[in-house]
């Protein structure tokens, strides 16, 4: 079997090979921008200023400027500077991200009151996961009765249409006002960036179960709440949790805003201050974190995807 | 052309002659009186069906047969309460019924099993509805799927099944809530030829051994003419009986009648009430012109 | 009878008191309130809350509340270091007091403090000055002067959002803030310097352009509106040029560095560690103008509401205390590394990088900033320098009306 054929599944072998290639090929684009000098650089490390009075150790300066100096001071017989090619300060090179990485988590904090990377990592987690539980036990219920039911639907989707335009930080001083300063005001943030989705996503996977299912039902003898209960939450129950599992990610992308309401915590608020700071290796080591635990957590709800729905699997 | 000559569809046996004059004396079961049905269609209003009359009688097996958009899905989706009647009404044992519900008994083609239970609890789910208790709801199950003969398959999903044990699960769902009548919609249609066949005597055993009237959609000529008593014959535009046939075969029936005259007689004559002659119009010609080369090697298949 | 009990530190506000069965206690317990002050000292500290109760009914309060204590309060009270309260009690009892007026304190200051027993809350953000509070909650200092005070961590513009909400206590700005946050709503009090810029806002200028006067008919970008366009305006106004003399472009603070070196501006008008990050991106750029060259431009605050300064006056006066022992610390050449240590953790930066940070701003102790606390035009005095950002805000339509400077700034517990 050829690696390209039109809609053929690969073979298992070639199959973690080309998984495998997913992540190597962007590591190496990453490692030759960083490693190969002649490849991007567009900067110059200064290691001796020699006679450029404005230079210093360590200052990053364009290779321009560097060969217009360089020039200059030899034209005048003083000291030219010297220096290595480099990249701009937001490409760390992979192996201070690494670095950075093993840092954050080995690294005690200095103060008594900071927090190791893992419980900030964790008190991220516990936003999230409140955030969408709570959207879940709403928007759940709501969009499958609005799935099955027209005036349901008539009743709550117009508004929700509406509603979902509006970006959720724009909330974030009411949610602060009414929430007070710590985790609730993050988690509303959460919650309203995912519950009006979610209610439109369950609608639209409820409006898709087969109607001839429901029409089964009913020569069944099934009444409406036996339908519902039966027939539509069943039935839906696989595309359910494939929804559950795409919109957790949307939860994640409005973790950055939340974590910037009321008082400063979390995974990404280290993003956010290392970012304005300029210290891109541990911004992207977190990003790296927050890649990885986001990769585990849908492996996680795949394999008991998979558990759950064991009709969907033979 | 070698013509057949085949006797009058109408001719029957005496003993066939008797069966029907004792099926016509039993009670009936579903009566059709009027019923029309319109849609409203992009240009305009539809009628569907227009002044259906129809009597089942108990443990009849009557097939409806009918061109493509005649209606037939329409008439037994109306029959089985699933879609309103403009007007007209569907009696039940002369009970007017406007509802689906669990004493009319639906197949699908497309089979509808719930995909997330197994074959045991797709023919309990209509049980457990009927208010049977969880034990007696399996024990009859199991009942079921020994009759259809899936014993083995009982706690299998129905994905892991072929075609036509699906269907069997789907008519032992539907019997096993004992309705007065099994409405099929042409429930052998995705089956292969083979098994169609013998779907076809599994039927009629279950039809002869369980107290059951049947009402069969179908396309296929032979299938109408093998399995009923009766042939209700639809033409569309709008949708409405033109004949309403007696089948000459005798009871029971097998296999081997395929090629008796009586069936080949009523067999054409539905083909001729539903494909009339002259009927095939210009759209349905290919207009093709000769484009093999004369000196290619196969220059003409004949 | 009426009874005059001491509950630990904390005013019990006037709307929990009318929590209690009758409305005229709460008259009642108005004008017992300063009264009550004189009543009783224990451990030489002054009754910071007074409550009133008709003895009958709260009796009956304990009855009822008795069960509860037992369960819940008792344990709370004893392990939340609150013992004071329950140290208050028994003193009560040595002090051979009707035993059941006793108990009946003790259901009371039960109540009390099991309804209401919250510390401070002070939002603070990353600015040196401010984080210089960070050696203070690092080493305990609050607890050591008997002060309950939390202070939480914010990004700047949501510590404002906070207070403006009613969420915090107190919040961390600069002068010129407190005026916009006051006039968009929240009122409230400056009642500490912590320190003025000195040298971390900067106009960086492109190479060639060394003076304020090159500027003219340059263009320049600054966040219009914010502190960095004061700056401008300051130093403008020194070289006899006015706003009118350059061009500006508004430029969101953290995007100065950028826009300077794409070269689309002259210069650019920036605080740290933007000031900074322009001058390493740009080689050849300097910084022709700081808020060194103008000290008091801004000043960095605490401001805290009007309530709770009415409510808490003395604990913030032991806040104040603290701060002269978290800058002593600072300043002491024995700790300062270690205090640097400090800071530099708190935003996440190493000593090394943060240092520069701290020279560029003047953290003042109590007796350095009192100077500063004097009545007077110019920058050399917070009056002057609000003033002077006040006219500011009102020329650029931050706000419309101008604002009644005084009732801004109340430092009489800095002297």
């Amino acid at each position: 079997m050829p690696f390209l054929a039109v809609r053929k599944p690969l073979s298992k072998e070639k199959r973690s090979l080309v998984a495998i290639l997913s992540f190597a090929i962007p590591l190496m684009i990453w490692s030759a921008v960083s490693y190969l000098p002649f490849v991007w650089h567009p900067l110059i490390k200064v290691t001796d200023a020699g006679s450029v009075d404005y230079f210093k150790a360590n200052m990053l300066v364009p290779r321009e400027t560097f060969e217009f100096e360089a020039e200059k001071s030899v034209s005048a017989g003083l000291d030219p500077p010297s220096g290595l090619p480099a990249n701009p300060l937001y490409l760390p090179a992979p192996h201070e991200v690494g670095k950075a990485l093993y840092t954050a988590f080995a690294t005690e904090p200095r103060r008594q009151s900071e927090k190791w990377l893992h419980e900030s990592l964790w008190s991220s987690i516990q936003v999230i996961f409140w955030g969408f539980i709570l959207s879940s036990m709403l928007g759940i219920p709501i969009g499958i009765l609005a799935g099955t039911f027209d005036f349901f639907s008539k009743l709550f989707e117009p508004f929700i249409e509406f509603f979902r335009y509006l970006p959720a930080p724009a909330f974030g001083a009411l949610a602060v006002a009414i929430l007070g300063i710590y985790q609730a005001p993050k988690i509303a943030i959460i919650f309203i960036g995912t519950f009006f989705q979610q209610v439109l996503v369950v609608a639209n996977t409820t409006r898709k179960l087969d109607p001839a299912l429901l029409e089964a039902g009913q020569t069944l003898g099934a009444n409406n709440r036996s339908l519902l209960l039966k027939v539509v939450i069943p039935g839906i129950l696989p595309d359910l949790y494939r929804d559950t599992r795409i919109l957790l990610g949307w939860a994640w992308t409005y973790l950055i805003v939340a974590e910037l309401i009321g008082t400063s915590s979390g995974i990404t608020w280290f993003i956010t201050q290392q970012a304005r700071y300029k210290n891109f290796d541990n911004v992207y080591a977190a990003i790296i974190i927050i890649g990885v635990l986001g990769l585990f957590i849908d492996f996680l709800l795949a394999y008991f995807g998979r558990r759950f729905f064991p009709w969907k699997t033979t | 052309m070698i013509r057949l000559k085949l006797p009058d569809y109408k001719y029957q046996t005496e003993k066939v002659k008797e069966r029907f004059s004792r099926l016509k004396r039993r009670s009936i079961t579903m009566e059709v009186r009027n019923l029309t049905k319109k849609f409203q269609g992009i240009d305009g209003p539809v009628t569907a069906l227009k002044n259906i009359n129809l009597k089942v009688h108990k443990r009849e097996f009557v097939c409806v047969i009918g061109p493509s958009g005649c209606g037939k899905s329409t008439l037994i989706r109306t029959l089985a309460g699933l879609e309103e009647a403009t007007s007209g009404e569907i009696l039940l044992d002369d009970k007017v019924v406007t509802k689906p519900g669990p004493e009319r008994g639906m197949v699908y083609q497309e089979y509808t099993l719930f995909p997330w239970l197994t074959v045991k609890k797709n023919i309990m789910f209509g049980l457990l509805e009927s208010g049977a208790t969880r034990s007696n709801a399996e024990s009859e199950a199991r009942q079921w799927t020994s009759l259809v003969g899936l014993e083995k398959f009982e706690n299998h999903y129905p994905s892991q099944l072929s075609g036509g044990m699906k269907q069997r699960v789907a008519i032992a769902r539907a019997l096993a809530n004992q309705p007065k009548i099994l409405l099929m919609d042409e429930p052998f249609g995705a089956l292969d030829a083979q098994t169609r066949a013998k779907m076809q005597v599994y039927l009629m055993e279950i039809w002869k051994n369980i107290d059951i009237t049947i009402l069969f959609i179908t396309h296929d000529l032979n299938e109408a003419v093998y399995l009923a008593d009766r042939v209700v014959v639809l033409k569309a535009n709008p949708g409405e009986i033109q004949e309403i046939i007696e089948v000459p075969v005798p009871q029971p029936r097998n296999p081997s009648q395929f090629i008796t005259p009586e069936f080949l007689a009523t067999k054409h004559h539905i083909e001729t009430l539903i494909h009339p002659k002259g009927e095939l119009k210009e759209v349905d010609n290919l207009n093709l012109v000769r484009m093999v080369n004369v000196k290619s090697d196969i220059g003409d298949v004949f | 009878m009426f009874v005059l009990v001491e509950v630990k530190r904390q005013i019990v506000n006037l709307h929990q008191i009318n929590a209690f069965p009758s409305p005229h206690w709460t008259k009642k317990a108005r004008n017992y309130l300063k009264v009550g002050q004189n009543l009783f000292h224990f451990e030489n500290r002054t009754p910071r809350c007074v409550a009133i109760l008709d003895s009958k009914v709260s009796l009956m309060a304990y009855f009822q509340y008795q069960a509860y204590w037992h369960a819940k309060c008792l344990q709370p009270i004893v392990t939340d270091n609150k013992t004071h309260v329950i140290y208050s009690s028994r003193v009560l009892l040595e002090l051979n007091m009707n035993r059941r007026l006793a108990i009946t304190l003790i259901a009371l200051l039960t109540l009390v403090s099991c309804a209401k027993e919250e510390p401070l809350k002070v939002g603070y953000s990353d600015w040196p000055g401010w984080v210089t509070w960070e050696i203070a909650i690092e080493k305990n200092m609050f607890a050591k002067v008997g002060v309950n005070v939390e202070f939480e961590w914010f990004d700047y513009v949501a510590s404002m959002d906070a207070f403006a909400a009613g969420q915090l206590d107190a919040v961390a700005m600069t002068n010129g803030d407190a005026l916009v946050t006051g006039a968009t709503g929240a009122q409230n009090v400056m009642i500490l310097i912590n320190d003025y810029s000195n040298g971390n806002d900067m106009i960086v200028a492109a190479p060639g352009i060394s003076t304020i006067d090159e500027l003219k008919g340059k263009k320049v970008g600054v966040e219009i509106g914010f502190v960095g366009h004061l700056l401008l305006l300051n130093a403008l106004e020194k070289s006899g040029l006015s706003e009118s003399d350059v061009e500006l472009v508004n430029v969101p603070t953290n995007e100065t560095p950028q826009v300077l070196a794409s070269g689309e501006v002259d210069a650019i008008v920036a605080w740290q560690p933007n000031s900074g990050q322009s001058l390493n991106l740009v080689p050849g750029s300097t910084a022709i103008y700081t808020s060194a060259d103008e000290p008091g431009l801004i000043y960095d605050v605490l401001a805290v509401s009007p309530t709770s300064f009415a409510q808490n006056r003395k604990s913030w006066a032991k806040v104040i205390e603290v701060w002269d022992m978290a800058v002593a610390f600072l300043n002491n050449p024995e700790t300062r590394e270690e205090a640097i240590s400090i800071m530099a953790a708190r935003v996440g930066l190493s000593s090394e990088e943060y240092k520069g940070f701290i020279e560029g701003t003047k953290i003042m102790s109590v007796s350095e900033a009192s100077v500063f606390a004097e009545r007077g035009d110019g920058f050399t005095s917070i009056y002057g320098s609000t003033k002077i950002a006040d006219d500011f805000n009102v020329a650029n339509e931050v706000y419309n009306e101008a604002q009644p400077i005084d009732s801004y700034i109340d430092l009489s517990l800095m002297q």
